[in-house]
């Protein structure tokens, strides 16, 4: 990626770095849906196990850790607010839906991230847009491809 | 030593210190005769010092300055550098963050962090800031009032000063130093959401709107104040986050000193972060109220 062919609304939306150790979300300086998506994770990482009544564990540190890393990666984009929720087996759901496309991504127990991206045309499933995969978590910055798509940049 | 003169005879008055003992409480005993609390919501403390940038502090320089370092701060991290901010008492308060564009000679030299193990405390280095932090650990650290930090900034302050004269990397042109105290303030105890706020903060009345039964659903509130005898502005924001290291939604209340010492030597530098300290820590006192002191387990000091 280079900063030439970045948007600039991008680049202007990114917080300014400052002396700040301890790690926040601050809710008036990120976009809204940052806002949003910090309160629903927030209430999300206060359930207990069992909190499905199937058995299902809490959430992990992991998967919310992910979660985190996730949309700190991607908090400089105009995105619609997503639909977060926990998942069986102590991971965490975040999905978008933008037009025609729709990108959901996992952050797993063990906080390993798995991603489907899928796309309608003439309301029919478009099966040449539908991806799905793994992001290892040493490469993170890969959800910003995932975005782009969904933005249709 | 005028100018921290100047502002220390305004103190002086302002908080009824005896002249006669001015100069040496705030350097021998910066606490003495002050509010203290058993359980202060601060976080973290930041003291930064700014100078002209040091040109040939180039990337290979950080290497070296943390092998000087790396026994004390064996973790490290390479951050975006930040942008200058120097405020000018002479003009009105000009807000960071539009666009801004400038031509560099090469890429940009980043800033680096180098910390100790328990993550509690964290040297911000680049090549025209100087930043010494400390936060709250994961297993949690007792706060450690100013005059416990103040000894290790001057230490970590000479060590760097002679790292930059040994290396005859420049001379350390000081510009402003900068003092910050980062409060959260939990929601649930003593007040439970922003509707509430007026529990919380003395600046703030409530916000609700009478005609239409509206409260507030979130509170942004930013203050500006001009430190007396140029030395600077006091920033007070309070704005709510969510905190990662646990999700919880708190208030973070931030106050910053900053400006300018009438001189680069340490005498004057750390006399500014002495009266600046002040400032921040009493107006945390004006700015919150006596319903959170109780919480927080005020304890007058004589």
């Amino acid at each position: 990626m280079t900063y030439g062919t970045q948007p600039q609304n991008e680049i202007r939306s990114k917080p300014l770095p400052c002396t700040q150790w301890s790690e926040v979300t601050s809710f008036w300086r990120s976009q809204p849906w940052v806002a949003d998506a910090s309160r629903t994770i927030s209430r999300i990482s206060t359930l207990q196990d069992d909190w499905d009544g199937q058995g299902s564990p809490a959430p992990t540190r992991a998967a919310l850790e992910s979660m985190n890393r996730v949309i700190r990666e991607i908090d400089a984009y105009d995105l619609p607010s997503p639909h977060i929720s926990p998942v069986s087996g102590g991971g965490l759901g975040i999905e978008w839906h933008q037009g025609q496309r729709d990108l959901s991504i996992e952050l797993l127990q063990d906080g390993s991230i798995e991603y489907l991206r899928s796309q309608t045309t003439s309301g029919e499933p478009d099966i040449d847009q539908m991806e799905d995969g793994v992001i290892p978590s040493d490469r993170v910055n890969e959800v910003r491809n995932l975005v782009r798509w969904l933005l249709n940049w | 030593m005028d100018r921290i003169g100047g502002a220390t005879s305004v103190l002086r008055e302002a908080f009824g210190w005896p002249k006669a003992t001015w100069g040496r409480a705030m350097t021998d005993n910066p606490q003495s005769g002050h509010v203290r609390f058993e359980r202060p919501p601060v976080i973290e403390t930041v003291f930064g010092i700014q100078f002209q940038p040091l040109h040939k502090w180039q990337t290979p320089i950080f290497g070296l300055f943390w092998a000087t370092i790396k026994d004390r701060y064996p973790s490290y991290r390479v951050v975006p550098p930040l942008e200058s901010q120097v405020e000018d008492v002479d003009q009105p308060h000009r807000a960071m963050g539009g666009p801004a564009f400038s031509i560099l000679p090469g890429p940009p030299t980043p800033r680096c962090w180098f910390f100790n193990v328990p993550e509690t405390q964290l040297i911000q280095v680049q090549p025209d800031r100087f930043v010494l932090n400390w936060k709250r650990g994961l297993v949690d650290a007792s706060y450690p009032h100013y005059k416990n930090i103040r000894p290790v900034l001057e230490e970590e302050w000479a060590h760097f000063r002679g790292f930059v004269d040994s290396n005859d990397l420049g001379k350390l042109e000081v510009r402003q130093c900068e003092i910050a105290y980062i409060n959260h303030i939990e929601i649930g105890a003593g007040w439970k959401d922003f509707a509430e706020l007026d529990s919380v903060l003395t600046v703030w009345s409530g916000g609700a709107l009478n005609r239409t039964s509206l409260k507030p659903e979130d509170v942004n509130v930013g203050i500006r104040y001009r430190l007396p005898e140029r030395m600077g502005r006091l920033h007070v924001l309070a704005e709510p986050v969510l905190r990662t290291t646990d999700y919880k939604e708190v208030l973070q209340l931030t106050i910053i000193a900053r400006g300018g010492p009438e001189s680069p030597d340490s005498e004057n530098i750390f006399g500014w972060f002495d009266v600046a300290q002040t400032y921040v820590r009493e107006s945390f006192v004006d700015l919150t109220t006596d319903k959170m002191h109780a919480i927080w387990g005020i304890r007058n000091q004589s």
